[in-house]
């Protein structure tokens, strides 16, 4: 059991089990990158104010940054009964520099110091996200054009419907992803303000600059209102929300990869780097990474109805429930990791696609979706195929049609 | 044709010219369709919008 910031007033310590349960240090050890950058620039407001000595100041920044190196390097334990990934840092700064470390924790509370590492965390993973995107965008246009004379069968119901260029498609999930930017763009905007001097919850008393603190750490601007500051979680509701969408499109775009393989389909064959294989059923070629990236979608979907369940009915400000909006940072994956799997996939599998699907039509077996346009120029504008025959289809074009197109 | 003709009168010789893929693709020519005309002008759309995203990164 270690010491505590709330030592002096309770007269008993804190029961291991509850250690135990309470400590969030297994999910926000993430954060140290984002805990440390902004105690930093925390100092350096407090100096320019003149609530530290510049000495002081460089004590406590240097101090940092050797932690910071120790976390880097992987020489750093971490136990249940610090709690989180801010006392641990304190506590070694404690040790490092000595007293000093204490007044790092001036006009500041953990409540807006962690909403300022959440924000720092999604703010690059937002970026990141969008340079994936940016990335796999890119390569379905260069698939699209390269597919300008690719005929491929269209389907609705799943049932092949018209003939479409594979170029077209491409470009269908072009507009998917391209949609999916510019939310991850919009949600940015508001994942990017600077909640610190909030404190825990209505401001401090030190004649602190907030916008100091925002400048330094690159935030464009501060937030408006000190119990919204330590108790917003929109910002990661708002970006899960993208991630889930972006999440349905990656798995649709997997389904079909995955069809398209089958022996069935046959439209492409995967390249042997995203696919496995069986020792007793050598005709096998699984498309497991496909399939797992549709199987991801799981993980996105509940870490969103996690964090909409979690801040449903909380009072303000802030409340201990929140501790569990971390469910994003403990795991390791985000989509911008098969977004740039999926990027090298399409283009290797696509090759194959091409070959595949330029020895499939087959001119005079596609009559029926010939009916309505041919006969709507021959000025027939109620004409119907359906209407038009009366009769049956002769059975010989049906069944041509399903095994060619 | 006169397999196809017991369908409409208004079909004539002509059909066949219709009845080909190639014909099936390049006359959904309305926006967003799949003629090859259209789909070119989509991929120089999303190429300019590539290319404005990354100048605008970069600044």
């Amino acid at each position: 059991m270690s010491e505590k910031p709330w030592d002096g007033r309770f007269a008993e310590g804190t029961d291991t089990a509850v250690e135990a349960f309470t400590a969030s240090i297994q999910t926000d050890r993430r954060l140290y990158p984002y805990d440390i950058e902004g105690s930093m620039a925390h100092c350096r407001m407090l100096a320019k104010v003149g609530v530290l000595s510049d000495e002081e100041a460089s004590q406590l920044v240097e101090g940092l940054g050797r932690i910071k190196r120790d976390l880097d390097s992987g020489n750093f334990e971490f136990h249940d009964s610090l709690e989180d990934i801010h006392m641990h840092i304190e506590s070694r700064l404690l040790q490092d520099v000595g007293k000093v470390a204490q007044k790092l924790h001036t006009a500041r509370s953990r409540n807006d110091q962690v909403a300022l590492d959440t924000r720092m965390f999604l703010r690059d993973a937002a970026r990141q996200t969008i340079a994936g995107l940016m990335r796999l965008r890119a390569i379905l246009v260069d698939l699209a054009e390269a597919h300008l004379d690719t005929v491929m069968p269209g389907y609705t119901h799943l049932q092949r419907a018209q003939p479409i260029l594979l170029g077209h498609h491409w470009m269908a999930y072009y507009e998917m992803f391209n949609r999916d930017a510019e939310r991850f763009t919009d949600a940015l905007g508001r994942i990017d303000v600077m909640p610190l001097g909030a404190a825990a919850l209505a401001g401090t008393t030190y004649p602190i600059d907030r916008n100091f603190t925002a400048e330094l750490l690159n935030f464009p601007k501060i937030s408006a209102n000190s119990l919204d500051a330590v108790s917003d979680r929109d910002f990661i509701i708002e970006f899960l929300a993208a991630a889930s969408l972006c999440m349905v499109h990656f798995s649709r775009m997997s389904e079909e990869l995955v069809l398209w393989s089958s022996a069935e389909f046959a439209f492409i064959e995967l390249p042997d780097a995203f696919a496995t294989g069986s020792s007793i059923m050598p005709q096998k070629k699984n498309p497991d990474i496909p399939e797992l990236v549709r199987g991801k979608c799981g993980r996105v979907f509940g870490d969103l109805v996690t964090l909409l369940t979690l801040m449903k009915s909380l009072p303000l400000s802030y409340n201990r429930d929140m501790q569990e909006d971390k469910s994003p940072f403990s795991i390791r994956w985000i989509p911008w990791e098969p977004a740039s799997i999926f990027s090298a996939e399409c283009c290797h599998g696509s090759r194959s696609m091409g070959r595949q699907c330029e020895v499939l039509p087959n001119p005079g077996l596609s009559m029926p979706p010939i009916w309505p346009t041919t006969l709507w120029a021959r000025a027939l504008p109620s004409a119907r195929p359906t209407t038009l025959s009366a009769r049956p289809w002769p059975m010989h074009w049906i069944n041509a049609k399903s095994c060619t197109i | 044709l006169k397999e196809l003709s017991v369908f409409s009168k208004a079909i004539e010789a002509d059909i066949f010219d219709h009845l080909t893929v190639e014909a099936m693709i390049s006359r959904r020519l309305s926006d967003g369709g799949t003629a090859r005309k259209n789909v070119r002008a989509a991929i120089d759309a999303a190429k300019a919008n590539l290319k404005q995203q990354a100048v605008g990164e970069d600044e």
